[in-house]
């Protein structure tokens, strides 16, 4: 056998290929009827938290994505069940909350957020009461999972529901210093995304109502909470990325689905 | 006719990756050192953005994958590609070339990792240079020299088999034929497929199969064939059975490639692909089984080699990991298992036994074996050798331990739905311990490198063969005192 090299040439080149017949093409076979969806389809429908990120930073999101963009975004609704907003009011904010998605998920990816968060949720081991609907093939057939996020490793939880689940302002504190909102969270801050280094000075209302607290670990955690609440102004990749996190899960019609054990 | 080594090997190419490759490890193993740090809330450069821990993480993993695994296989290719076919390689010139185009590789991806420009594919993170979606530059491409390093490599190992026409080939050659054409392919595929053309699920079938395939297609077969190469060589026997190598490489290139789907075990990949996925896995443990059991018949009548000659002792230790890596493999792919130590640190202890306990085990028996050949000085210390083996296995062990143990902690966990932060403080102990194993890693580490560059520069006996080589035992049957070294078969 040996003496035929060319065997192993065929062998490298053929079971290789074999490999990919069976877990790359045929999946690709099973799936092809599942229509693909672009960015700007996928924008074409902002989500409320993308109203509130004009609301509750005006100049940060002037600056990040134009005045234009902004006036458009205030257009839109406040929530799910108003009416839906002016179709052209939509579609100019549609370019900004596209790029938006786009560059969030590139920080996503750069700050390898997706090494422990997944991005799908299993029908097995209770995942559906903790995170929500289990996943289908369906909702990754888009623009923005070139390639998908899914993740192999849960340190932080599921964000393939995150919609909903936190306000914006919420994803802007944890950004800024996780342990402000999860005490005893290990991940790492993020306060390149923001437009400063805040160095806080509590005023003297602050520091009354701290001093009031009694224990310690409770005092420096909401001494924390309230600095993010009240000083913090996410920068454009901050913005975008709190954009894309909210976007996650957006696309079901099931919402929210909060509840406790997170 | 048989050539003078001298002309055969081009010691300093073999050198050149040698340095490079340790040099990297030291980068890759500090980097998951400090990374661990990040889990028991002392990371020293919180709030420093290229030193982000996540971006650390990165630099770990591929600081070890491109700057360690490859430089030390093409070091060590060097050298047992044309000692097994009898040929020299292609060219010193495009050694030198290559040589220095990894090297700029691994640096430029190291440095576009921690500039944000990472890519989102386990081991596929080498930046492509181009804002995603679109051909606007952003960084150097990296892929793309990745691409020219793996096919110049192909081109300069493929010459030494192609002139050995006439003779039959070892089986190192076959792996490592095999392995380089699998290895640019298995490149090509993960890292322009899932990121330019295949979204979603299907990208994600393709991503497990890259995942895998670099582990199955790339470093298996390179470590496998080298094993092949040093082990007889070394215990001055050829391998035990030949029979056997052959099923071992043929099954290996049937069911390692079909393994791929097994990293996203009930995702919504198709369910018949995933059952493939598990069946293939399953049946691999099958051919390791043939390979493990081939060696160790060869160790037969050498077995004091062990305790007394270090390359065969790593080699050995590195063996019985990958057995038990194996075994793990055939039963934690099953979907029951999976339900609880997917998504936990099962996993990445299940990979630290493979990626450090085999293959960077082999390795580092290689460049134990080979230093002092190409130095031409005797060890530095011996001893330090052998407690550097130590620290090193036992921290190896430890973390090993640790992580499953921690994995099947957090398993359970969440599937009791217990909150999320009191899962996370759970693991914090199990965490601790951890960084404590990779500073015992890091520990012998550092011996190794103080030996090393000890070795180069102070000559404390000169380089003798004899005392590299396994002893024949004078009460060995006469039938056993083979002449030769396996690769001349």
């Amino acid at each position: 056998m040996d003496r035929y090299k060319g065997v192993f040439l065929v062998a490298g080149l053929g079971m290789f290929f074999l490999a990919f017949v069976a877990s790359g093409i045929l999946p690709i076979a099973t799936l092809s009827d599942i229509p693909y969806q672009t960015l700007d389809e996928i924008a074409g429908d902002p989500i409320p938290e993308w109203r509130d990120l004009a609301e509750r930073w005006p100049e940060a999101f002037e600056e990040a994505f134009g005045a234009e963009a902004r006036e458009q975004a205030l257009l839109l609704s406040r929530n799910l069940e108003d009416q839906p907003a002016d179709p052209a009011a939509v579609a100019a904010t549609t370019r900004a909350y596209a790029e938006a998605l786009d560059r969030g998920r590139d920080i996503y990816i750069a700050e390898g957020c997706w090494h422990c968060h997944s991005q799908y949720v299993r029908g097995v081991s209770q995942e559906e009461e903790r995170w929500g609907p289990v996943a289908m093939a369906d909702e990754f057939e888009n623009e923005l999972q070139l390639p998908q996020l899914w993740g192999t490793r849960r340190v932080g939880p599921d964000l393939s529901r995150e919609w909903g689940r936190h306000t914006n302002d919420w994803h802007a504190a944890h950004l800024w210093d996780p342990k402000a909102t999860s005490p005893g969270s290990v991940m790492p801050a993020y306060p390149w995304l923001f437009e400063e280094d805040p160095v806080w000075q509590p005023e003297e209302a602050v520091r009354a109502a701290a001093a009031a607290i009694a224990d310690e670990k409770e005092r420096t955690t909401w001494l924390r909470r309230e600095l993010a609440r009240t000083r913090l102004r996410p920068n454009r990749d901050g913005l975008s990325l709190i954009t894309f996190l909210q976007w996650l899960g957006s696309w079901k019609p099931e919402r929210p689905w909060n509840n406790a054990s997170l | 006719m048989k050539r003078p080594e001298s002309q055969l090997v081009h010691y300093d190419l073999v050198k050149h990756h040698f340095v490079f490759g340790v040099t990297f490890l030291f980068v890759g193993l500090l980097a998951g050192f400090l990374y661990s740090l990040q889990f028991i809330h002392h990371y020293p450069f919180e709030g420093i953005e290229w030193l982000s821990a996540a971006r650390v993480r990165m630099l770990h993993t591929n600081a070890i994958a491109y700057g360690f695994l490859v430089n030390g296989f093409t070091g060590a290719l060097y050298y047992a590609v044309p000692r097994t076919t009898g040929n020299p390689v292609l060219s010193r010139k495009l050694g030198v070339f290559l040589g220095w185009a990894l090297q700029f590789t691994v640096l430029a991806t190291a440095v576009g990792i921690l500039l944000g420009r990472a890519q989102a594919v386990e081991w596929g993170e080498t930046p492509t240079g181009f804002e995603p979606g679109s051909l606007q530059p952003n960084w150097i491409p990296c892929d793309l020299l990745v691409c020219v390093f793996a096919v110049g490599l192909a081109i300069q190992m493929s010459a030494p088999m192609l002139r050995a026409r006439g003779k039959r080939l070892y089986v190192t050659a076959w792996y490592v034929t095999a392995g380089l054409i699998w290895t640019i392919l298995t490149y090509v595929m993960g890292n322009f497929l899932p990121e330019w053309f295949l979204p979603g699920t299907a990208g994600a079938a393709v991503v497990g199969l890259y995942i895998h395939d670099l582990v199955g297609l790339f470093v298996t077969p390179m470590g496998w064939g080298l094993m092949y190469f040093f082990v007889p060589v070394i215990l001055r026997k050829p391998i035990w059975s030949h029979s056997l190598s052959i099923i071992g490489f043929w099954a290996l290139a049937f069911f390692y490639p079909l393994n791929g789907v097994h990293h996203f075990l009930l995702s919504p990949i198709p369910m018949y692909v995933q059952y493939g996925a598990i069946l293939a896995t399953m049946a691999v443990e099958v051919v390791v089984t043939t390979v493990v059991v081939n060696f160790f018949a060869t160790l037969w009548g050498r077995g004091h080699a062990v305790r007394e000659n270090l390359p065969i002792r790593w080699f050995y230790t590195g063996m019985v990991l990958y057995f038990i890596t194996c075994l793990q493999c055939a039963w934690h792919t099953t979907v029951h298992a999976q339900k609880i130590i997917h998504f936990t640190d099962w996993v990445p202890g299940h990979a630290h036994l493979v990626m450090f306990g085999v293959f960077t085990f082999w390795l580092i028996g290689i460049i134990t074996w080979l230093w002092p050949r190409i130095t031409g000085n005797e060890w530095y210390s011996k001893k330090l050798l052998s407690h550097q083996y130590w620290w090193t296995v036992v921290g190896l062990s430890v973390m090993f331990v640790d992580l499953t143990a921690a994995g099947l902690v957090q398993g359970f966990m969440q599937r009791a739905l217990d909150p999320w932060l009191e899962i996370v403080g759970a693991e914090v102990p199990f965490w601790f311990v951890r960084t404590l194993s990779g500073a015992m890693i890091l520990l012998g580490y550092a011996m190794f490198l103080y030996n090393l560059w000890m070795t180069a520069r102070v000559q404390r006996a000169p380089y003798r063969e004899e005392d590299h080589l396994a002893r024949i035992p004078a009460e060995t049957p006469a039938d056993l005192h083979l002449p030769t070294t396996a690769p001349e078969v």
